[in-house]
């Protein structure tokens, strides 16, 4: 069972109601559970108020005195991560790096692959690398694989070690304790040809890609989908001032629900709707709303309809996606792009329990 | 300018508003931590925030009044705030890629391990909330700025930021315990 953390803000900040407060304050008097969430709530306030503003690089302000209208980013490193896919969602990346600044990249999961200089936050893990690897980032696991030059990295003891080219090393649950003498682990024979077998793909995979910027966009637009431009013929109810009238207009028929976003911005438009009142049933109204919608306006058309919903501890959040296409008229393409709109609409209505 | 003379940063505007370079320096460097801070927890490209921020401040520098009901670091932070909510619906409308955000790792050697171990748990924590939660949260408990004030710059109800702040804290709570 997870705390009432956000009863718990809102004790904090004073805005829960009386009655409730008092419930949650004799929980804290009486749950040791529920006074630890409260303490540590408490402590992540205080910690995000202690963290440190650090200057900007020199360089940038400099920039900024010069007044030159120049911008970074043709010399910037980019590494991207696909917003969808859950609040800890893997961080496939490439790194380019272009400029004298080492980069500081944090994973939270998923995997890096570096090449040249970089400083990486691998979950707790500090990982200073110059030269080719991959870092790889699992639940309480970090995994180091080096195809060319070093990484050092500090493992939980503190002590450092350095992982050189063709070495790989593991800290977490499944690895050995980092030596003291920062000489890497022996490792047993089928590791070793993991490993070995893992160096060689990665040497493959990096060859590949030869790590250019391309690479890294060209990935994602696979996954996203290329900006769909609105084509110059389509009928009048798709353009957004209908959409959004006919919407609107639908809506007074389905209570408990609001616009959460309208996005024209591309081809076609998009709307997320947050559901407020989630009772029994509810996915089936919004399906008779939709139903009703295309009928009435979009006959001969294509939906596209996503319904996403969230429960904790009894708090359903709902959200829905919807778009309207004229039949066939949507490219493969379109329809990643429109998924992964949407999808990323959606996943800000997904962030926590709605309040009964 | 024999900046030896001037008692605080409010004296530099009148010099640095017309364009004083060593008073827009100072400015920058009293300010500019507040400001970068800002632009490399909440933007995907920091460093053009930062710029495209400091070219707004100082132009409109002269229009600030030092004796008016903000103090200037309130006042940057709310042009920093107001130009990072604009990049934010850009990006969103636009559905562009979210680029993880450069956080400082290194940051002080002589910090007990434990201590600097909890610090970059926050950040990873803070870096994984939704935008619009990690900049109430950060504005408010980091910089000081009242709810209200962040409400009306982010243009939604208090009730709105409220629900923002206290939702993300709950989440930077739970993923801190979760991980």
């Amino acid at each position: 069972v997870k705390p009432p953390y956000e009863d718990l803000s809102r004790l904090l900040g004073g805005d829960l109601p009386d009655p409730e407060a008092q419930a949650l304050r004799a929980r804290i008097e009486a749950e040791p559970a529920v006074r630890g969430a409260f303490d540590a709530l408490s402590a992540t306030v205080e910690d995000v108020a202690s963290l440190a503003d650090e200057p900007a690089p020199p360089a940038l302000d400099a920039r900024v005195l010069g007044a030159t209208k120049a911008r970074s980013r043709t010399a910037r490193a980019g590494w991207w991560s696909l917003g969808a896919g859950g609040l800890l969602a893997a961080a496939a990346a490439v790194a380019l790096f272009l400029g004298p600044r080492v980069p500081q990249i944090t994973v939270v999961d998923g995997e890096q692959l570096v090449d040249g200089r970089a400083n990486i936050l691998a979950d707790d893990v500090p990982v200073e690398i110059d030269g080719k690897a991959r870092v790889t980032v699992e639940p309480a696991v970090v995994t180091v694989a080096v195809l060319e030059g070093t990484a050092r990295l500090t493992g939980p003891s503190g002590v450092p070690l350095v992982v050189g080219a063709g070495e790989s090393h593991t800290i977490g649950e499944s690895s050995t304790a980092p030596s003291v003498t920062g000489t890497l682990p022996t490792e047993p024979a089928s590791r070793i040809a993991a490993l070995e077998a893992e160096v060689h793909e990665l040497r493959r995979r990096l060859e590949q890609s030869e790590l250019q910027g391309a690479f890294a966009r060209g990935q994602l637009t696979a996954q996203q989908g290329p900006p769909s431009e609105w084509p110059a013929e389509v009928g009048e109810a798709y353009r957004p001032a209908a959409f959004e009238q006919h919407l609107k207009t639908a809506l007074a028929d389905l209570p408990g629900a609001e616009i959460h976003a309208l996005d024209c911005s591309e081809y076609p438009c998009i709307v997320t709707l947050r559901i407020t009142d989630t009772s029994p049933g509810w996915e089936a109204r919004v399906e008779a709303f939709v139903d009703e919608l295309g009928t009435e306006h979009y006959p001969n058309s294509d939906t596209w309809m996503a319904i996403a919903k969230s429960d904790d501890e009894g708090h359903v959040v709902g959200g829905v996606g919807l778009a309207f296409s004229p039949e066939y008229s949507l490219t493969e393409d379109m329809r990643t792009r429109t998924h992964y709109r949407a999808g990323s609409l959606l996943q800000e209505i997904e962030f926590g329990p709605a309040k009964p | 300018v024999a900046l030896q003379a001037v008692r605080s940063t409010d004296d530099l505007i009148p010099l640095a508003a017309a364009g004083d370079r060593e008073a827009r320096a100072a400015l920058v460097r009293t300010h500019g931590p507040s400001v970068w801070g800002l632009c490399r927890r909440l933007c995907p490209e920091p460093e053009d925030a930062y710029q495209e921020v400091w070219e707004k401040v100082l132009g409109a520098l002269a229009r600030f009044d030092p004796s008016g009901p903000a103090t200037l670091r309130t006042w940057i932070l709310a042009v920093t705030h107001r130009h990072l909510v604009d990049l934010h619906r850009r990006r969103r409308v636009r559905g562009d890629v979210v680029a993880l955000p450069e956080l400082a790792v290194f940051t002080d050697a002589d910090e007990p391990i434990d201590r600097q171990r909890r610090i970059n748990r926050v950040e990873v924590a803070l870096s994984i909330l939704p935008e619009g939660h990690r900049r109430v949260i950060l504005l408010h408990h980091l910089h000081g700025l009242p709810l209200d004030q962040i409400a009306e710059t982010e243009g939604v109800a208090l009730g709105t930021v409220k629900s923002r702040l206290h939702r993300g804290r709950a989440r930077l709570a739970d993923l801190l315990e979760e991980r």
